[in-house]
């Protein structure tokens, strides 16, 4: 790869310093792939831009297949996130990820932001039971909206049910599958999606560690826990009655 | 004083009884692990499952009331002066509440002037420059883009060749030094600066003379007969620590307080930066760490970004939480440096070394002290070591302590040239180091490696078998060892309180970054005070407790352990002497086997349960406390060269290597490792896991990589900066020691460092092995591997 293939392919350096200004080209000021996306919000803006006039620009981006264009934002809309089992209603802007409206509307600290793009998974939930990156997905994409309902969410504080423990999250703390457990709720939520299908295929009980180390493998831990957290994954799997998890369940 | 006896070995291989002369009042020293309840034994985590439910909170999930976001204003060119910051249109921006101008630069080489003035130079790209507090972080980075910055560009140098050039930009124009931290790192020496290179720092084992053993050594080398020479280059890698870097900072305006939540390694070491650059008493700062998501060296210290966070709070007049992101983290916030080691070994015809020679460089950006020279200096049983590190500076971030500093660099060349120099002998790599190094320790881990890996059925370099469909896989086995050091912070204190409840409590300003300090707490004290852990509170993280260590060069539990065990003897002490006079003993009663038994009027009393006898107490609690004492009598807390207090490690690896694509897979890794008295095995394997997954990662797939055109960092995520995951682990086996030594009332050592020096040095003596061509530059890639392959066929280079 060439050098310029990465200096492109490294989102806050699309504008070089060779090519702007010193004055605008400080970094803040760059247009990054993260910033572009959460500006122009995905689907639901995308259908927003279409919306305006002499949206010349715009003409090239596809119509979605169904329904006519719904418009929101660029301000925030009130919606309807289901969170472990719960309607929420909670104002979301177009831009907003799921991982911000989940910690700082929802108070949800449990989910962690480790990169804000898609490259550690510390922010890993399940939409509709699906293992999921809560940094790269829009809110309103699985928020209910007028015609829309929820998508159901899941995170790691869906994961007990009261003060009893998944039998995932036991296994961790037995295994010392963590270290400074920072990326442990995202390693939870993936095992526990392949447990969840696993168990839906009737066979939880052989889930052997080539899945694990599968499910996982989007999954970063620094301190290296992962010797650990595959005992962990493995011994919960085998244990007699392992019960589904508390809410919001897995397809 | 008083005397103690102690024991001394390796347990299973065999204990000796030492005396040692300790302080009055010190408590009598534990026997083997096997004879003790708590220590040694392996409860989980007290802490488990707030990390496992989602309660834990760390310094980003800290939310207070008003609280607004902060964002750093970075400099966009590796190298400028700054003339002016106009603040004034971004204070004007919407949600702002305060803009600051960066007032002193942390974290660069000191070159003599104030660190007021170091702001008005940018000598790396991302330096901060400023700051803005707002109400959504979405604010901050539209009203950073609206601050003004007068930068005289100037010309820069990021190329480790190119800044080595008389002719290069200088990254400083003064002599520099550096501060280290409690990880470690820094470089005090007054040394020769020429351009961009600073020294050469020379080097012998401790005690011996430098320019006498450097003469030896070039005597040593001329005459031979046996010798090896070669150059190794390492690279630059970030921590990535999986929580950034961060903090969230709130000021008692009347009170003229502030209290920060932040995470760090050293709770005590940010509350004394925010005094000293705030001015302000370390009495009006409280720094608080419930939790930290790992920092393996860079999180020392309040930082750039912490006086900022500050700063804003206080001109905000409301609590800012400023946390940076992923791509901050590669730019600023330091890293380990690169190296280049020419290194020289000669042996005699009966395999003994006769010279050890290292020279080199070390690339720590904007930083001083990038060493690498502690595994020659330490590790061999050689008559003649000298070593030359000398830095070279570059536009670029400054480097930081990370685990180990210097050592898994040292490992890499000094390892591999030991391979190379059996292989000139027709020794095996074993064979070799149970010739050359006696340390006790390592001379019983290689033992015991080998027997459980089965070393003996090694296939000689690239005579291995040929798999894979078409032939293409070769596999090959490697062994290294590595060197740190028992180090001790003598400032760690700790306070056990036994409440009239029965109920027992620790307190220490230590933090858990992810070692789970508070788990081997618990055990000491409840071996001392015969109950079980989970009658104990550990409380932890806040620099209102008496200070703990920063928990960097593996000093936490080395340090802590002792202090607490101590102070929980002196609670129960104080508990006894209490029941003595309540219930009007004839002497002071004992505790024994969980219960107070003593003779009252010369008849035995009735032995009462531990919480029974407290609620006797006429006060509501008795409390212990002590300050960690040097170690006992003759032994000496380490230092670098200081073979006594060593610690070892020994490692050795299975990879596969394709030789049509280049991909190098660790197999397996059986490492075995000493760390004293180990509290809490369980914990102990977790972190030896973590320091060979880490040191796959550095072999493999870790590179800092910075863009010669424009000084950038290229690669500042994740997605290309690649660290190990799930699927590169390998199957991992820890064989741990216990060592005791005598040292200290816990006679603990630490693990984190040790772990991480061997493991690249050995997963490169297994590619030699596998595919017969040595890989001296680190990261070990796919194109490397190919390029070697290539050279060895003698095909033109392409």
């Amino acid at each position: 790869m060439s050098k310029g293939d990465l200096n492109l392919l490294e989102g806050d350096s699309q504008l070089s310093a060779s090519t702007l200004p010193p004055s605008e080209a400080a970094p803040q000021a760059e247009v990054t792939r993260r910033g572009f996306l959460k500006q122009s919000g995905g689907a639901a803006s995308a259908a927003a831009l279409l919306s305006l006039p002499k949206a010349s620009a715009a003409a090239t981006v596809p119509v979605p297949a169904t329904g006519p264009a719904q418009v929101l934002g660029p301000g925030a809309v009130p919606a309807t996130l289901l969170v472990n089992g719960k309607p929420q209603k909670v104002m979301i802007e177009p831009r907003d990820t799921l991982v911000t409206v989940l910690r700082d509307r929802l108070g949800l600290l449990g989910t962690k932001l480790g990169c804000d793009r898609g490259g550690c998974g510390a922010c890993t939930v399940w939409v509709a039971g699906a293992p999921s990156l809560a940094c790269m997905t829009l809110a309103l994409d699985v928020a209910g909206l007028a015609g829309q309902p929820p998508q159901a969410i899941t995170t790691v504080e869906g994961l007990a049910k009261g003060s009893v423990l998944h039998p995932l999250q036991q296994a961790f703390v037995d295994k010392d599958a963590l270290q400074c457990g920072f990326c442990t709720p995202g390693m939870l939520m993936s095992c526990a999606a392949l447990h969840e299908q696993a168990r839906a295929a009737g066979k939880l009980a052989s889930v052997g560690e080539k899945e694990v180390r599968e499910a996982i493998a989007g999954n970063l831990c620094r301190c290296g826990a992962y010797p650990h957290i595959i005992e962990a994954a493995l011994a919960a799997a085998k244990l007699p009655t392992a019960p589904a998890p508390g809410k919001g369940g897995v397809k | 004083m008083s005397r103690i006896e102690v024991p001394v070995g390796i347990v299973g291989v065999g204990l000796n009884s030492e005396q040692r002369e300790v302080p009055d009042g010190t408590p009598p020293a534990w026997r083997d692990n096997q004879s003790l309840a708590q220590v040694g034994k392996s409860p989980t985590r007290i802490d488990g499952a707030d990390k496992v439910s989602g309660r834990a909170r760390y310094t980003a999930d800290i939310v207070r009331p008003g609280m607004l976001h902060a964002k750093v204003l970075r400099s966009p060119h590796p190298h400028a002066r700054v003339h002016r910051v106009d603040l004034s249109e971004a204070l004007k921006m919407p949600g702002v509440k305060a803009a600051v101008v960066l007032p002193h630069l942390l974290g660069i080489a000191d070159d003599g002037s104030a660190r007021s003035t170091l702001v008005n130079r940018v000598r790396y790209y991302g330096q901060p420059v400023a700051a803005v507090a707002a109400q959504t972080l979405e604010q901050t980075v539209d009203a950073l883009s609206k601050i003004k910055v007068d930068y005289d560009v100037l010309p820069f140098v990021v190329d480790r060749e190119e800044a080595r050039k008389p002719t290069a930009p200088k990254v400083f124009e003064q002599a520099v030094t550096a501060r280290g931290s409690a990880g470690g790192g820094g470089s005090k020496d007054k040394l020769n600066q020429q351009g961009n290179i600073r020294g050469p720092r020379r080097s012998a084992p401790r005690g011996r003379d430098v320019d006498k053993q450097a003469a030896q050594v070039t005597q040593a080398l001329l005459a031979g007969p046996h010798g090896v020479r070669a150059t190794y280059k390492t690279q630059v890698q970030t921590h990535s620590a999986l929580e950034t870097h961060g903090m969230v900072a709130e000021w008692d305006r009347a009170k003229e307080e502030l209290t920060v939540w932040a995470s760090t390694q050293g709770i005590f070491s940010v509350r004394d930066d925010l005094a000293e650059y705030l001015d302000i008493p370390a009495t009006k700062v409280r720094v608080i760490t419930d939790f930290c998501g790992g920092g393996f060296g860079a999180k020392f210290g309040a930082g750039n970004y912490g006086v900022l966070a500050a700063l804003l709070a206080k001109e905000a007049g409301a609590p800012v939480r400023l946390v940076l992101d992923r791509r901050e983290e590669h730019l600023a916030v330091g890293n380990r440096p690169g190296s280049e080691q020419n290194i020289a070994l000669a042996a005699a015809a009966d395999g003994k070394l006769t010279a050890i020679e290292v020279k080199g460089f070390g690339f720590g950006g904007a930083g001083a002290g990038a060493g690498f020279g502690g595994p020659a200096l330490s590790m061999y049983d050689c008559p003649a070591v000298y070593v030359e590190e000398s830095d070279v500076f570059t536009h670029s971030g400054p480097l930081a302590a990370f685990r180990a500093p210097g050592h898994p660099q040292g490992a890499f060349a000094l390892e591999q040239a030991m391979d190379e120099l059996a292989e000139r002998l027709h020794v095996d790599p074993l064979t070799l180091r149970d010739l050359n190094d006696s340390h006790p320790a390592r001379r019983e881990e290689r033992k015991r490696t080998a027997a459980s890996f089965g070393w003996s059925s090694r296939t000689p370099t690239g005579q291995g078998p040929r798999l894979g469909k078409l032939g293409e896989i070769r596999r090959g086995i490697g062994l290294a060892q590595g060197c740190w050091y028992h180090l001790v912070n003598l400032e760690s204190s700790a306070e056990v309180r036994i409440h009239r409840d029965g109920s027992v409590e620790i307190l220490t300003g230590v933090q858990d970054i992810g070692g789970g300090v508070r788990t081997p707490l618990a055990q000491v004290v409840a071996e001392e005070l015969q109950l079980s852990i989970d009658k104990i509170k550990v409380t932890i993280g806040d620099t209102r407790l008496p200070p703990g260590p920063g928990s960097g060069g593996s000093v936490t539990t080395a340090s802590i352990t002792p202090a607490t065990r101590e102070a929980a003897y002196a609670a129960k002490q104080a508990l006894l002497k209490e029941l003595q006079a309540v219930l009007s003993l004839d002497q002071q009663p004992e505790l024994q086997g969980g219960n107070v038994v003593g003779v009252k009027g010369g008849k035995p009393i009735t032995p009462l349960p531990f919480a029974k006898a407290c609620a006797r107490m006429r006060r509501a609690e008795v409390l212990g406390s002590a300050t960690r004492q040097p170690d006992y009598g003759a032994t000496a807390t380490g230092k670098r060269g200081n073979f006594a207090a060593q610690l070892g490690g020994v490692q050795m690896v299975e990879v596969e290597v394709n030789t049509f694509t280049g991909v190098v897979k660790v197999l397996r890794v059986v490492a075995a490792h000493d760390c004293g008295r180990p509290v809490n095995p369980l914990l102990v394997h977790s972190q030896i896991h973590g320091g060979i997954i880490q040191g796959i990662s550095y072999a493999l797939f870790e590179e800092r990589r910075l863009d010669p055109r424009t000084g950038r960092v290229l690669n500042g995520n994740f997605e290309q900066y690649k660290i190990a995951g799930a699927l590169d682990v390998p199957k991992i086996d820890v064989i741990l020691l216990e060592e005791l030594r005598g040292r200290s009332s816990t006679d603990v050592s630490g693990i984190g460092e040790p772990a991480t020096v061997p493991t690249a040095a050995a997963v490169a003596n297994a590619v030699y092995n596998a595919i017969g061509v040595r890989i001296r530059e680190l990261p070990i890639t796919p194109a490397r591997v190919l390029a070697a392959l290539a050279s060895q066929r003698g095909d033109a280079k392409p």
